[in-house]
């Protein structure tokens, strides 16, 4: 049931590694582009991470090798290295403009481009799916770049300035804008699809939903990240439930409603689990892979191992 | 520690104490027939690998010469320029076919000969880029601002000493090919005393070996740097689209 999801950050031995675990695993996932924009393999397009050219090659290789299914993790809309070029910007009333760190405006189509040869270079190295983590607006007032605001103010025929406060004071607006952004982020997964699909690459992509009683559990996706699960369900082989990513797990508030919707999608689901995991915690995720009938529980490997 | 934007070629970067320094204007001498724009290429590519923004400025070759050999070192270079990681100027086909030209770049110099408009398209290439950490300018080649007639390096020295000062304020490093056979001695002196680095390839002058193309370096800013290398010699060949770089001692001619 509980696979290691390998973070960039991790020093560890490929070899060693699946020497010591392959015998009790059966999946596994491996950030193949981490959130700073370094990719763990070699690209030709990505620069390499430091003295983890081949990280992500020899983990696959040898997993393959061994049976086991290797997802590769890339890290979609945050990339440190393109963050200053293609930053998603938020804007309010009297309010300086702020950049999410780290976040890539779902907006900007060379991005899609990049993104789609990462995906189409990773689809070569011996991978069962790509999960795509941070496939997502970083908040829900995001966003307002210079492209984000001409495209929509030509879409809806509005004055040179506007904002997310303006938006949200007329509700007929509001809805439209959010629906128009949920709209480029499913554009932005058909095109990735698409672009595999052309190249001969069908493989399966999960997409990341964060599920955390701060931005509204999964209804709140919506609103808060830009997420249309419907329409992305259209594109997706399976989304990846990330439980609980900013606050502490609650068992009270997770009941059955929070997933009927997703789960009315029937489309496969897995769960991920990125902070220090306790024993009561773990009892928790798996209820809740009980609930959604979830087909693995990605933890990061340190947690494992202990 | 010094920023500093290797070429991607082991010997040559380990000898330039790791590559040419952030800042930092060098000038690239060549004479017809070696390879010079492969080793442009290298430095090309290799910033493109390592995620620095890259300008290349051209005066002699199409754009799709550049893409074409960044694209055999394993760089997707169509993929770097619609991320606006690699943008190109076009002074070469501009002037006849700019609308041709304007297919593959917005950035277009009409007149060589005119600074005003190198610098200034220069600049909006710059500014396309947006907020960048590291950059690096390659020209191919400066020799064109410098037209057979003109026997005064006045344009090419003007816009070098403009680039000297923009590099120290601003940061990234320019790197231009100069045809020294193709000026006299005098105009290629006056470009030589203004950059920090000056590189050289050219065909050994021995008899015994005179198809070997040899790499000098003939100036420094580093001091102590130049003088470890002032009297070394750099052997290069370029074989399966591989260019090879050894101090000429390391192996047998």
């Amino acid at each position: 049931m509980v696979a290691p999801l390998i973070s960039e950050d991790i020093a560890l031995d490929p070899s060693a590694f699946l020497g010591e675990y392959g015998g009790y695993i059966d999946e596994l996932a491996i950030v193949a582009k981490a959130a700073s924009g370094e990719t763990l393999y070699q690209s030709s397009i990505a620069p390499s991470m430091m003295d983890k050219e081949n990280f992500f090659e020899r983990f696959s290789n040898i997993a393959k090798y061994l049976d086991i299914s290797t997802y590769a993790v890339i890290h979609a809309f945050f990339d440190e290295l393109f963050h200053k070029k293609f930053k998603s910007v938020s804007l309010n009333a009297e309010e300086i403009p702020v950049s999410a760190t780290g976040f890539i405006c779902p907006n900007k189509k060379g991005y899609w481009k990049y993104l789609a040869e990462i995906m189409v270079e990773i689809a070569d190295l011996q991978v069962s799916g790509i999960i795509l983590l941070d496939f997502r607006y970083p908040w829900r007032k995001y966003c307002f770049c210079t492209e984000c605001i001409r495209d929509f103010r030509m879409l809806e025929n509005l004055p040179v300035y506007f904002h997310y406060g303006l938006l949200e004071e007329r509700i007929d607006l509001y809805e439209k804008w959010l629906k128009w952004r949920s709209g480029v982020l499913s554009d932005a997964l058909k095109y990735f699809i698409n672009h595999l699909n052309s190249q001969g690459k069908n493989i399966p992509v999960i997409v990341e939903v964060i599920l955390d009683p701060i931005s509204e559990m999964t209804s709140g996706v919506f609103e808060y990240f830009g997420q249309n699960l419907e329409e992305l369900s259209k594109s997706v082989d399976g989304f990846i439930l990330n439980i609980f990513p900013f606050s502490t797990i609650d068992k009270d508030v997770i009941t059955d409603d929070v997933f009927t919707g997703i789960i009315s999608l029937n489309k496969p689901i897995y769960l991920l689990y990125t902070k220090n995991l306790t024993e009561s915690e773990l009892e928790i995720l798996k209820e809740i892979a009980k609930i959604v009938n979830a087909k693995k529980i990605f933890i990061k490997f340190a947690q494992i191992a202990s | 520690m010094k920023n500093m934007y290797s070429f991607g070629i082991t010997e040559l970067d380990e000898a330039l104490g790791g590559g040419l320094e952030d800042g930092s204007v060098t000038i690239l001498e060549d004479e017809m027939g070696v390879f010079s724009d492969i080793l442009l290429s290298y430095f090309i590519a290799r910033g493109l690998k390592r995620g620095d923004d890259v300008i290349v400025l051209l005066t002699e070759h199409p754009i799709q010469y550049y893409i074409n050999m960044i694209n055999i070192l394993g760089v997707k270079a169509d993929v770097a320029m619609e991320v606006g990681k690699l943008v190109f100027i076009d002074a070469f086909l501009s002037p006849f076919t700019v609308s041709r030209s304007l297919q593959r770049t917005k950035f277009a110099i009409r007149n060589v000969g005119s600074l005003s408009d190198i610098r200034q398209t220069l600049q909006s290439a710059i500014q396309s880029l947006g907020e960048t950490d590291r950059l690096r300018i390659v020209i191919d080649s400066l020799s064109q601002f410098l037209p057979p007639m003109t026997q005064s390096p006045q344009p090419a020295a003007i816009f070098l000493q403009q680039q000297h000062v923009e590099r120290n304020e601003r940061g990234g490093v320019l790197l231009a090919l100069v045809h020294r056979d193709g000026h006299s001695l005098h105009i290629v002196r006056s470009i030589e005393y203004i950059a920090d680095i000056v590189l050289r390839m050219c065909f050994s002058e021995s008899e015994k070996s005179k198809k070997d193309v040899l790499l000098y370096v003939l100036k420094t800013n580093d001091p102590l740097l130049f003088e470890k290398l002032q009297n070394k010699v750099f052997l290069c060949s370029y074989k399966q689209n591989r260019l090879l770089i050894h101090e000429r001692d390391k192996i047998i001619i």
